[in-house]
């Protein structure tokens, strides 16, 4: 390892990965995309700040309620488990996009650098991106708790250093893992599948680790949650228990003796770097066996003839292009995972540790509390919900990077264009009807016929969700991507979308509870719901009409 | 017949004039080669002519329709290779020519006669079943030329055809860009490759810091330059300021 050469690629990678050359060049050279991009991030940041208000409140109340108890470190646990387990989930989609998927990986591999140095570089990209995911949730705990206890300079001192250092172990995890899955799989004819395969058992060891070490004992659950209670540190074990360097943060920031929390620092950042190197040797060993001939695929013989003919097909443009979406999304082991397979591992994560009875919750009582008929509507709105998250649309015209040619220069009007990408979504979201069926034979009491209600109300309110997802990406694409992972994660349509389409979802869903309240019949409800969502659904797709030819034709690349 | 009347284009806020006021008319029939050092407006030219960047001012017209006015009557009546085979890498060769032969509305039996005329014709018969994503650049090339021949567009607008084409396929493209035009239609070309504008077109333009210093036939540029040699030294002399 050369540090000189490790500092040039983690430069080149920062400069790239957030675009500060870019943005240098725009600032200089007066380009409105630089007041444009700034804009934007205010107008996002002002849309989350309430939410943000909200979990600031929440966060002191907690700490008030605390405060004497002997608990206070709580909330430093708790931060630090929700970050670390954040850049976990994240971070496995970042990762393995960054370390193979990257546009600049031939040129370096060719390049006089080490193994290591490269994966180096990306890992340092990679965790600059984490700081600011985690930044939200994590340092909102170290004030709110800095503050309460009136912490000195060493407490900020260290609340800095805890914060930098945070994310390197769960990285490092998934780093490792990582490198180890493609390193096999490159092994393998079918690489793409496996990989996938892959990403969905790290996702589910995750889970079921998770749920191992923090389920209660069986037999003994008031005895144990007496324990809990009466020690004061009872909770935090447990929570550490999860995740042991949470234990190390909590007490290198809450420990009453300075001595103790140095030496939990030391433990901390010692473990990080002692995983870094880990990292950096694994990493001359198993980085390039993974990574050189990964893109490679197999190539077919002679073909039979008449194949051609039998292959062949006439479709409507619209169907064609609903279908190369779906395509391109099935075939980017990035793509998929984001924007379909999210689809399994959201509701499985949601409602596999209440099946369970992890803490304590009986879901069959849970679910007796709710009325039946709000139920259902849940339920519809949980399909729309599945289906805009999964931001297919809502990076779809950012995703087409500079092959966005090709739509501009077929002779396909732009508004059949956007037909085609909207019925692509509707028939991902499609794949939510089996996860609803699976819900109602082990969860939910819904008879075929709720199913069918639930369904379609649910496809009917995904339309404007997802006709306005694809509006965003419209209006502002994101096309200098050098990797598929950062058309998804770090386009901030998907962002917008999500926080406009939940705040529709909810819009709809009050009146909803507000009509059944006023004692209106669960039939009337769905109908007008239905016709709410369809109206909506009009209303976008005429915007979308509107926008899209102008689009088409003014984005140049 | 293509007119390219009074057409400009700047970036950034009018600091670089990319293409300045120009006027060209080409007929029927006709190999038109566009020529010009790196940075002199090719790429612009052409990507205003099919429709993938908006003029400041001026006009672009293809068949009588205004590329502005009726974008979809230009482009069903145009193909377009650019310089950069970029194509849909996840899918494979038969899948983007099916995609663009649909999006061309190319009916069933001519979208089949023509691509077996054409892979066979560039060796891609069974490439065509593979991604995308296994080609090389030549044959990156290849798929994205007879995507855009399938539709038998009565325009053909190419940016540098034969950069990775081999030899073998660069000879049937020639052959194949020559039929096309004792058929009555229009290709249009940039190229840097000198000794092909001279041997395979009818007609030249010289273009040079966005605007257009030459045009007319080999014999035509020899007569306006002062060392009347080969294409080369009119053009190493046209542009030399």
């Amino acid at each position: 390892m050369r540090w000189s050469k490790l500092w040039i690629l983690i430069r080149i990678n920062l400069k790239v990965t957030f675009g500060f050359s870019a943005w240098l060049y725009y600032f200089r050279k007066r380009d409105r995309r630089f007041w444009g991009g700034l804009g934007i991030f205010a107008a996002v940041l002002a849309g989350v700040a309430p939410l943000f208000y909200f979990y600031l409140l929440l966060l002191q109340e907690t700490a008030a309620e605390l405060a004497g108890t002997g608990w206070e470190g709580v909330i430093i646990t708790s931060g630090a488990v929700l970050a670390s387990a954040l850049v976990f989930f994240l971070g496995l989609v970042y990762v393995i996009s960054a370390f193979y998927f990257a546009d600049d990986l031939d040129r370096l591999i060719s390049m006089p650098f080490k193994p290591a140095e490269i994966l180096g570089g990306k890992f340092f990209a990679v965790l600059f991106s984490e700081y600011l995911t985690i930044a939200p949730f994590f340092i909102p705990t170290l004030l709110v708790y800095g503050l309460q206890v009136e912490g000195g300079l060493l407490y900020w001192f260290f609340a800095i250093i805890i914060y930098l250092l945070l994310p390197v172990i769960p990285l490092i995890i998934v780093s490792l893992g990582t490198i180890l899955l493609m390193s096999i799989t490159n092994l393998s004819r079918n690489k793409d599948l496996l990989r996938i395969l892959g990403m969905v058992l790290l996702v589910v060891v995750l889970l079921g680790f998770n749920y191992l070490v923090t389920r209660l004992p069986e037999g003994g659950e008031m005895e144990f949650m007496l324990e809990i209670m009466q020690e004061p540190e009872g909770m935090i074990s447990i929570t550490g228990r999860a995740y042991p360097p949470s234990i190390w943060i909590t007490e290198a920031l809450t420990a009453a003796g300075a001595g103790d929390r140095l030496l939990n620092l030391g433990l901390f950042a010692g473990v990080s770097l002692l995983g870094l190197l880990g990292l950096m040797v694994g990493a001359d060993r198993l980085f390039f066996p993974g990574l050189i001939g990964g893109q490679e695929i197999t190539i077919g013989g002679k073909v039979k003839p008449g194949l051609l003919q039998k292959k062949v097909r006439s479709r409507s443009p619209v169907l064609s292009i609903a279908l190369r979406e779906i395509k391109i999304l099935i075939r980017v082991p990035i793509y998929l995972f984001n924007s379909i397979l999210i689809l399994i591992i959201a509701p499985v994560a949601l409602f596999f540790p209440l099946l369970l009875g992890m803490g304590g919750v009986n879901i069959d009582e849970y679910i007796a509390l709710i009325e039946p008929d709000l139920l259902k509507l849940g339920g519809a709105g949980f399909f729309a919900l599945l289906g805009f998250i999964a931001s297919a649309l809502s990076s779809s015209i950012s995703r087409e990077g500079k092959l966005f040619r090709i739509s501009q220069q077929i002779p396909v009007h732009p508004n059949y264009q956007v037909l085609g990408k909207l019925i692509s979504g509707l028939l991902i979201s499609l794949l939510i009807v089996p996860i609803i069926i699976l819900a109602a034979i082990i969860i939910f009491p819904w008879s075929p016929l709720d199913i069918i209600i639930i369904c379609l109300l649910g496809l009917l309110l995904s339309v404007p969700l997802l006709a306005f997802s694809l509006l965003i990406d419209l209006l502002r694409p994101y096309f200098n991507w050098q990797n598929p992972q950062q058309a998804i994660k770090q386009n901030i349509n998907v962002l917008i979308a999500m926080v406009g389409g939940f705040l529709i979802l909810l819009g709809l869903g009050y009146v909803m509870v507000y009509l059944l309240e006023r004692g209106l019949g669960i039939n009337w409800i769905f109908l007008l719901t239905g016709i709410g969502a369809g109206l909506a659904g009009l209303i976008f797709l005429l915007i979308l009409f509107q926008v899209a030819p102008r689009r088409y034709r003014d984005i140049s690349l | 017949m293509i007119e390219l009347k009074n057409l400009s284009k700047s970036y950034n806020r009018g600091q670089i004039q990319a293409v300045s006021d120009l006027d060209l008319a080409i007929k029927g029939g006709e190999i038109f080669g566009f020529l010009g050092p790196n940075g002199a407006g090719k790429t612009t030219t052409i990507k205003m002519m099919v429709g993938l960047l908006k003029p400041d001012a001026g006009q672009v017209k293809i068949k009588g329709f205004d590329i502005q006015k009726n974008p979809l009557e230009v482009k069903k009546r145009i193909g377009y290779v650019p310089d950069q085979p970029d194509v849909y890498e996840k899918l494979t060769g038969l899948e983007y020519l099916d995609f663009m032969a649909d999006a061309y509305a190319v009916p069933l039996e001519q979208r089949l006669e023509k691509m077996e005329k054409l892979l066979e014709k560039f060796q891609m018969e069974n490439a065509v079943f593979d991604l995308i994503q296994s080609y090389s650049h030549g044959m990156r090339q290849k798929i994205v030329l007879i995507g855009s021949l399938i539709p038998d567009p009565e325009v053909l607008i190419i940016d540098e055809p034969l950069t990775g084409l081999d030899p073998k396929s660069s000879h049937i493209f020639k052959e194949m860009m020559r039929s096309r035009c004792e058929e009555g239609k229009i290709v249009f070309f940039s190229t840097h490759i000198l000794e092909v504008a001279e041997k395979f077109c009818d007609r030249v333009g010289i273009i040079n810091k966005g605007r257009l210093i030459a045009l007319g036939t080999l014999q035509e540029l020899q007569k306006q330059a002062q060392r009347k040699e080969s294409l080369e030294s009119i053009f190493l002399e046209l542009t030399a300021s």
